[in-house]
This record gives structure tokens, sequence and C-alpha cells, in this order.
């Protein structure tokens, strides 16, 4: 037998004018741990890509898994193959349970009966078990409320835990795992690896690469430039390979030595200590051009981040103007919509008063003159910044803040996609304004370029581990700081493996079922007959339009959106119901039916083309308003007997209370349900949720019909307690079932909706248009309080977060 | 790889303009007008300019909400036009002098809510549609309440012949107002570090914030602009309608976001179209004046309104992907 898993030949990945991999050819076995290793930059990340199909390869190379050449590779079909990989970034969804998320990955081992949830229960519990023993996770609770290291756990064991897993490819897994953690996930990966299973394995630890690798690959600036079985191998073996060098940026350069003179300008921090990072303690001053270096994530960025946004925090002082420059300019960096001028005047202008007219043309001569210095290849200053390539773009970028002649001038990885010639040009300029007297911090992943520096940080797991100073005629070695990356092992916070759980309380209903408690017993202090059977009633009764109208709401807001088409849609079906139905049963029916499933069609177009939810719902209440008022402008029509007589039966419960039970329940079991997991899981995280092989867009269309068929059921209870229709009558019910579902603990964005606390939100504002009325307010209030306290929460809510 | 940069750049020629389709369809539908009514001439277009220039006034407004970009719409406007119609016409009690106090004092008002919108949506982090929505409410209480004291039925005339003057008899007054704020404005986005920083934070609030835009002001800034805008509207339409009534404002709601949406302004954010934003009011005008015409019942109307912004949303989605 073939024991050949993947092979890769001459694999090339291109990204503008980087090589972010070299003709890279790679044969893994079966049952083989390969460990792939490298410094920054380096193109671990996008092999790794490639080979799940997240990213498509150049044209040319060849890869062949199992035996099958594979062409138009997409990250579904990787994990049809077997291919599992847990990246850096988690693909969660924070709302759903472990098991939920087990189910969302893994949904055809859920068999076909009911019992899916015991059966995800068992298969994530002896997950865990199995490769964390005793890591004590309640796999009944959100993501939300683990840390990041029991997060990356259950990762792990998800994605390892596959039906005809072949290849697990973790990047670096161990990155956020304390140490007994990373051991007891070496120690299964060893024995996964017996049973078949080939693992690809990339991390920054070179102890345990040694201890777990078979073989050892290293790459370089995307090349493959070695490659040996792991026998006898030491740490400093391998850091050797990693430091010697290629080809350099720094090659021929004649430099002039820089030094700290400008005191005015300065950044001085002392034991400054966060999240992130721990007792940073330095002095960096004007005329410096300082490096900032070390493996990614281990706290550069955040570093960075600290300074810029240094008003206000305690452990570190800034003296001077400031200017950052980003590496990750489509997030953080450009305006797509503005031209080559605008982008880089934007920091400049700030200077200038809001209202008083710019100096055009003072701007337009500075840009031309530093788009000639940076060798900006553009039609022109008005031409739009995405017209320019990306390396081109990038160059606006720096312009921007050495334009607007800053004192400190930020550079977070300022040359990432640049080529070589552009990134010795932008070197030179960063050393011409260090020694005009500015200070210069300059972080890259690429190490380097940081041999331009005048003095280099280094960084690791947050500390600053080492200092490195250029001396007269020799500047700083790219080897060095490589060698010092790796160090500071003994540094690694070690409590990180304890399960730190979130406080809070565990259930998200207590405060709203407190506040309706209150509020009804306000009500009955006004109003003693309230506490009667009738009183209840007759409060239960008047709220039962607007909880199916909340419930409606809920499933919208569970996917992350807001609908303002409820309140009308209500209103529609009321006026076809008491204007229609009443008369011809069937035709009435149909309309019903025909307009949930145009709800239904727009929450998929919705999705589809990426258009605001709020607006396009917004345009849908006119529609249902105006169809409304096509059949009955004013109050009137009847309602059918066979819907009052449902209304008035006689049951040993109140019809309306029944009716309320009811659409919790479904509400609830809905949510419960398998597709009701989908729907959250979409409302969390799309792109998790499509590559584990959901359609994000049926989703929304399914979210949409249920919206459209609670708000159904309110229709009908409103025509039945109004005994006839008013198109206007609902229209104030938008706001609030925001409000409703709000107060109920949901949240407006995540996919955290709560059936059991929409439910009792809606009560408890209904229940408040009462309790004015007996504190002999003004209906008119009505509304403003709702308004108030929906402002109210919300403010609440960030407040507490704000203190977590 | 060359072909999508010329697409790019072709599109971009066209971005240069997003207010020409507002135009085109303005005059198409001027001449379907035309047809319906049986008659155009310079006299029905002033008057449609005229009727639209009450609605570029708020929607200029409501173009600023939208330009600060994650979805932010001004729900609110409406509302503050009723109530502003109210308080116009209620304290002025149809004496001139009155004039004097009540409109700087009712702008105030305008500016006030604005601003108070902007604390919810800036400091308080609730997002736009929830914050505008809440206040609306707040607002019509203060309307029905208003309205249970409030016994006057007419303007003051100064405000009336304000309204209505025309230049040579045929040029409405209006319509100069309406061309000095335009140029007001195109200043505004295009001159000033103001409008600069309003469309680089619309586009993308962390560049802007890492870019040293002074973000928070900014947006404060704009939201005061807008509760302006609405009352000064409010004070110009009580004095068009002769008065106040509750649900004045309504129409406006939809309105305004359609008139920026079709004038070229992006509902994203991060692009303002001044000169679109009356396009598109004079456009929505039209439509609505033809549809009237046409006799189309206030139930047809809305649908097809409705159904048009929604029209108009997809068309926009889809320059904005490429």
């Amino acid at each position: 037998m073939d024991d050949l898993l993947l092979s890769l030949r001459n694999v090339s990945k291109t990204y503008g004018a980087t090589k972010a991999l070299n003709n890279v050819s790679l044969d893994i076995h079966r049952g083989e741990i390969y460990c792939l290793i490298g410094a920054n930059g380096a193109g671990k990340s996008t092999l790794m890509r490639v080979i799940s199909g997240v990213t498509r390869p150049d044209p040319g190379g060849e890869i062949v898994f199992d035996g099958e050449k594979i062409v138009n590779n997409t990250a579904k079909n990787g994990n049809k193959l077997g291919i599992r990989v847990v990246h850096q970034e988690l693909s969660l969804c924070t709302n759903l349970s472990v098991i939920e998320n087990f189910y969302v990955d893994q949904y055809g081992l859920a068999g076909k009966g009911l019992n899916w949830r015991s059966l995800m229960e068992k298969r994530s519990k002896e997950a865990l078990e199995s490769i964390f023993p005793g890591s004590n996770i309640d796999v009944r609770t959100p993501i939300s409320r683990f840390s990041i290291s029991n997060r990356q756990m259950i990762e792990i064991c998800r994605a390892a835990s596959m039906d005809g897993l072949k290849l697990l490819i973790l990047d670096e897994p161990t990155s956020s795992l304390g140490e007994r953690e990373t051991d007891k996930l070496i120690s299964y990966l060893k024995k996964l690896k017996t049973q078949g299973v080939s693992i690809i394995f990339i991390s920054h630890r070179l102890s345990e690469v040694i201890r777990l690798a078979d073989r050892i690959g290293v790459l370089r600036n995307g090349e493959k430039i070695w490659e040996e079985n792991n026998d006898s191998l030491t740490e400093q073996d391998l850091v050797r390979v990693m430091s010697e060098s290629g080809e350099d940026i720094s090659a021929g350069k004649n430099l002039q030595k820089l030094e700290a003179l400008n005191r005015d300008i300065a950044i001085e921090a002392e034991k400054h200590s966060t999240k992130h990072l721990h007792d940073i303690s330095c002095g960096l001053y004007g005329g410096e051009l300082i490096g900032i270096a070390g493996l990614d994530g281990n706290g550069q960025r955040e570093f960075l981040r600290d300074i810029f946004f240094s008003r206000g925090k305690s452990g570190i002082r800034r003296k001077g103007s400031v200017c950052y420059v980003t590496g990750d300019r489509r997030k953080e960096g450009i305006f797509p919509l503005s031209d080559i001028s605008d982008n880089m005047t934007v920091v400049d202008i700030n200077k200038s008063s809001f209202f008083s007219k710019l100096d055009m043309k003072h701007l337009s001569g500075s840009v031309s003159e530093w788009c000639q210095k940076l060798h900006v290849k553009a039609e022109g200053p008005d031409a739009l910044i995405t017209s320019l390539s990306g390396g081109n773009q990038q160059k606006v970028l720096v312009a921007r803040s050495l334009l607007s002649d800053s004192d400190i001038i930020i550079l977070d990885d300022p040359t990432k996609g640049v080529d070589i010639d552009t990134k010795v040009q932008m070197a030179r300029l960063f050393r011409e304004a260090a020694a005009s007297g500015k200070l210069v911090i300059w972080y890259s992943s690429e190490d380097d370029e940081l041999t331009w520096c005048s003095r280099v940080l280094v960084f690791r797991y947050g500390h600053i581990i080492d200092e490195l100073k250029e001396n007269e005629g020799s500047s700083i070695l790219k080897d060095d700081i490589i060698a010092a990356s790796f160090g500071g092992e003994d540094l690694l916070d070690k409590s990180s493996n304890e399960a730190k759980r979130r406080r809070g309380l565990r259930s998200p209903i207590i405060v709203p079922l407190l506040a309706l408690v209150a509020v009804f017993m306000l009500c009955g202090i006004l109003q003693p007959t309230v506490f009667s059977p009738f009183g209840i009633e007759l409060l239960l009764s008047g709220s039962v339009p607007l909880i199916c109208a909340a419930l409606a709401q809920m499933f919208v807001i569970g996917l992350s959106q807001i609908d303002l088409g409820v309140g009308t849609f209500m209103g529609m079906v009321n006026v076809i119901i008491a204007m229609i139905m009443v008369e011809s049963f069937w035709l009435g029916l149909l309309m019903i039916a025909v307009s949930v499933i145009a709800y239904a069609a727009v929450g998929f177009l919705i999705f589809k083309r990426q258009v605001p939810a709020v607006i396009v719902t917004m345009g849908m209440s006119y529609v249902w308003l105006g169809i409304a008022y096509t059949i009955n402008e004013r109050p009137g029509g009847i309602c059918p007997e066979w819907l009052s007589s449902i209304f008035m039966a006689d049951l040993p419960v109140s019809p309306y209370l029944l009716a309320i039970i009811i659409c919790f329940l479904v509400a609830f079991l809905i949510y419960r349900s398998r597709y009701g997991v989908v729907l959250r899981g979409v409302g969390n995280n799309v792109t998790a949720m499509e590559n584990s092989g959901w359609s994000a867009s049926k989703a929304f269309a399914a979210g949409y019909a249920i919206a459209a068929a609670f708000s159904l059921v309110g229709g009908f209870a409103i025509t039945a307690s109004m005994g006839g229709c008013d198109a206007n009558a609902t229209e104030s019910y938008t706001l609030l079932t925001v409000a409703a579902v709000v107060v109920g603990g949901s949240e407006l964005v995540g996919g955290i909706a709560y059936p059991s606390g929409t439910v009792i939100g809606a009560i408890t504002l209904s229940i408040i248009s009462a309790l004015l009325g007996f504190m002999r307010l003004d209906a008119s209030w009505v509304t403003a309080v709702q308004g108030f306290i929906l402002i109210v929460i919300l403010a609440s809510r960030l407040l507490r977060r704000a203190e977590a | 790889m060359n072909v999508r940069i010329i697409k790019k750049q072709n599109l971009a020629q066209i971005m240069q303009y997003p207010w020409i389709w507002s135009v085109i369809g303005s005059v198409i539908m001027f001449i379907l007008l035309g047809i319906l009514a049986g008659r155009t001439n310079w006299e029905s277009l002033m008057t449609l300019c005229y009727s639209a220039s009450f609605l570029t006034i708020v929607a200029l407004g409501q173009m600023l909400i939208v330009t600060t970009g994650e979805g932010a719409i001004d729900l609110s406007i409406s509302t503050l036009i009723t109530l502003s119609a109210f308080l116009t016409t209620g304290l002025t009690n149809t004496t001139d002098s009155n004039l004097i106090w009540v409109i700087p004092l009712v702008l105030l008002i305008g500016v006030f809510f604005g601003f108070i919108n902007s604390v919810l949506v800036v400091f308080l982090r609730i997002p736009a549609i929830i914050a505008t929505l809440a206040m609306s409410y707040v607002i019509t209480t203060v309307v029905l309440l208003y309205n249970n004291i409030f016994r006057v039925f007419s303007v003051a005339p100064a405000l009336t012949s304000f309204v209505r003057f025309e230049f040579f008899g045929s040029v409405p007054l209006m319509i100069l107002i309406i061309i000095l704020l335009l140029l007001l404005f195109q200043y505004l986005i295009n001159h000033t570090r103001y409008g600069k920083s309003l469309i680089a934070l619309g586009q993308s609030l962390k560049a802007a914030e890492l870019a040293g835009v002074s973000v928070k002001t900014v947006k404060i800034m704009s939201y005061c602009f807008c509760g302006f805008l609405s009352a000064l509207g409010g004070i110009l339409i009580s004095a068009r309608v002769g008065g106040a009534f509750l649900g004045l404002g309504d129409p406006y709601q939809m309105q305004t976001v359609a008139a920026v949406v079709v004038g070229g302004t992006l509902i994203s954010g991060g692009r303002a179209v001044p000169v679109g934003t009356f396009f598109g009011a004079l456009f929505l005008t039209f439509l609505t004046t033809a549809m009237q015409i046409a006799g189309i019942n206030i139930g047809m109307q809305n649908i097809i309104t409705g159904f048009f912004i929604i029209f108009v949303l997809f068309l926009s989605a889809r320059t904005k992907e490429i």
C-alpha cells in the first residue's frame, strides 16, 4: 500500500508583488507528524490554507491527496476529503454550547432521531476526555463563557474527533494553551498518529517541535529550505537553520549612527502591564529608529496600540504628536472610496479647524511631492486609491504619516505585500525621518527589515526579553534578532491553563423576571384588583399580540439584524383576516401564505445582496401598510366567528394564557431544534457556518419565514381582541418588539436570543402601559416611557460590560 | 489582473458623478408627468421644485447621518419635523413679532434632540436606528402632550409670505435657499476638515481613528446638524401647510432615506452627494405627484414607494460590490 497521503509539487502562491509560496514541494506520509517551522512571514499559514482549500494556489503546481489529484479545492471540499485545520483564529460560534458547536460541524453523525443532543453530548465529552482528560469543561455551557485556552481545546477536540479524519493541521495550537494541556495534546497526537492519521503541526515553540515531530521542515520566504528526520536534532540546530541569512534587504546600506538627541519627543513606559503586556519599561526618544521584533503575536501590536491610545493610560507616557501607519491597509488603513490625495492628507488636515477652508493648493503640492519621493505609480492625485496596486497603496499610507509631520511615527508592519525595492526605499525614509529628530517606531514581521533600526526591542509572551543596539559602523544582525525571538521560554504565563470562567448570572432571564414582578407588584399596589385571576387574565390577554410580534422580532435579531416591518405586517394580516378571510377563508389564507413567502424571500435577498436589513424591512413595511390601506383604510371589518370562538373557548385555563404558553414553547423548541441551532450559529459566525457546509442565505430565509409566522399568529390574536381591524393599530409595535427582545436579555448582535426572556419582556412592556394608566398618566406617556426603558437597558448593559 | 484595473477605472469615472442617475430619473419622470397631466411648462417645474425643496432640507440632514456609516439612519427626523411645526405654530400664536425668538428657539430644540441622539450613539454606543427610534417615541409623546393644549390654527403671516415669496413672480425664494444650502454643503463636504473627516470615518471607522480623526466630535456635530435641519424643515413645512397636525412629518421618514439613496449617497456610509440628494428629492416629488395625478390610491402609493426604495438599494449594492 502506498503510504503517501499528501504530495505537493511546485506549488506557488503570489499576492501582488510578493511570492508567499515559491515552488514548494512537500510529501506527507500516512501516520506521520510533520512539523513546520520558520520565521515570521515565511509562508507557513499560506501553505496550510492552500492544502485545506481556503486559498487557491497559482496555476502550475500539483496537489495530490489520497491518490487523487485535487483541482479547484474549496474549504468545504477539504472537509469532505478528511482534512481539518485548527486555525489561530477560532471558528467556533460563541453563542452556542460545546454540544451545539459539535453538532453544526458534525451534523452527519447526529443520527435521525430526537436524541441528537445526547449523541453529540456523548461525542463531545468523549473527545474532550480522550484529548484533555480531567479538563472539566461543561459541554452544555456556551463558548462565550470559556477562556481562550479552553476554546482552543474545544476547537482542537472538535477537529480531531471528525469522522474520516486523514490529515489534521494545527496552526500554532499551543499559543494559548498552558504547559499541562500542551503535554496532553502532544501525547494525544502521538496516539492519533498510530491510528494512521497524519498531522501537520506548526509551532514557534521549538521544544515542542523536537518532542513531537517525525520530520521537521523549515520555510523561509515562501521556500522550503530544509527538511530532516527528527533524529537527535536540538533547538539550537533549528534556530541556526532558520537564521542562516538568505537575501538581505540591508545589503549595501551605509548608515550614519542615529542617536537619541531630541528629548522633547518621548515615549516612556514604566512597569506597564495589561492583559497582553507585562512589566514593560523603556524610554524611546526623538532621533531614534526603534525596531519592535519578536514572533508574531507576542504583544508587539498591543504595545503599539497602547502608545497610540496612551491618553489616560497610567503606565505609559507620551510627549509629542503621534501618527499610526498600519499594515492591515484593507481593514484599517485606506479609505477605498476616496482619492489618493484625500487618503494622503487625512492626518494632516486634523491640524486645521473644522469649518475653515482647507488650503487645497498647499495640500496638493505636498501630495505630489510625496508621490514623487516615494515613486507612487499613479495617474495623478485624483485617482482612486483602489486603482493602485497594494504596494503603492501602502506607500500612500506611509506618506500620510510623513506628510503630516508628526513627532512620533508608529509603523505597524508597513511593508506587508511590498516589493523589495520599495522596502529599501521605505527603510531609507524611516531612517531619514529619525535622523531629522523624529521618533520612529517600526514593528515588522520580517526580521531582516529591522536591521535598519538603531535599537530593537524583542518581545516574547508580552515581555521585552532583549534589546539590541547598533554600534558605530555595524548594524544590528538579523540572526541576532531571530535568536533573541526564540528566547524567554521561561516567561510563559503558566496560569493560562486554568479554566477561567466569566462570572455573571447564569440565567439571563432572572433580571427580566424580577422587572416583571416589580412592575406587576406596583400595578397591584395601585389597583388591588390586578391580583385577582380576572385582573391577571386581563393584563395577559392584552399582551398576546405583542408577545407574538416580539418573538418574530427575536428570530430576526437572532440573525444579528433588525426588522422594522414586524408591526405593519401584523397590521396587514389583521386587515386581511377581518376583511377578506371573513368573507372567503381560502382567499384570505392564500394571501397570507403568499405574504409569508414574500417575507422569507426578502430575508434571502437581504443576505444574498448584502443590503442593510433595516432599510429593506422599512421599505417592506410601507408595502405591507399599503396593502392594508388598499384593502381597507379605516378601522372596520369583523373578526371571523371561528377565530373569536377559539379565544372565547371555555377552557380550564384562559385561552390567552394558553396562547402565550404555546407561542413560547414553539419558539423555544425551534431554537432547541437542529435547525434552530444553525439559525443561531449563522447569527453569530457566518463564515464558520458556511465552512461547515451550511447555507447562510437559506438560514436567513428560514429565520424571516419564522418571524413572519409569528407575526401572523399575532395578527390573529389582535383581530380576536379588537373584534375587527385597524391598519394603523400595530405600527407602534416595531419599537416595542425590539424593546421586548432587549429587555428580555437578548443581544442585538451575536445570535444571542432568548424566547423566555422575550416573552417576559413583552409582558412587562404591555403591563407598563397598564401601570401608567393606573398612575393616571396621560396615555401619551406610554410610548416615551417604553422608549426610555429601552435606552436605559442598553446603556446599563454597556456600563456593565465596561466594568467587566 | 489588467482587466480588473481597467474596470475599476471606468467605474471610478462613473462614481465621480453618482448623482447622474437621479438627474436622468428626474428628467424621465418629468416628461412622464407632462404626459400624464397633459402639459409641461416652466411654472409646473417650479411648483414641483418648490415642493421638493422642503424634502431636500430634511434629506440633507439624513444624508449626514447615513454618511457616518455602520448602517446609521435617523428615524427621529419625521417626529422632530412634527414637533417643530407644532412649536412654531403654537408659540408664535399668529403674531409676527414672536418669530424673532420662536425660530431660534425651535432650531435650538432641534439641535438639542440631535445632540441627545449623538450622545446615545457615540457614548452609550446604542445602534443609531434604535437610539433614534426610541428618541422618536419620546418626541411623539412630547407632541401628543402639547397637542392636548394646542389651540392655534394658523401660522404667522410673515412666515407664510416668506415661504411663498417668489422672484419675478415665478422663481420661489425656497429654491434660492436650496441652491445656497447645496453650495454650503458642497463646501462643507469637499473643502473642510469636517467634511473630509466625515467621509473618512464613514468609510472605515477604524482607519479614521488610527489616522487621528476626531471621530466622536464629527459624529456629534453631524447629529446636531441633522437636528437643526429637521427643525428648520419643520418650521418651513408648518408655514407651507398653514399649521401643525399629528403625523405631519410621517411621510418624511421614508422619503428622506429614499432621496438620499436615490441621490447616490452610499447607504453604508462614506460618500455624501448633496446635489444628488436634491435630485433624489425632486425625483420622489415627481413620483408622488405622478401617482396622485394618475389617481393611484394612498395604499398603492405606499406599495410603490416601498418597492422602489428596495429596488434602488439592490441596484446600489451591485455597484458597491465590484
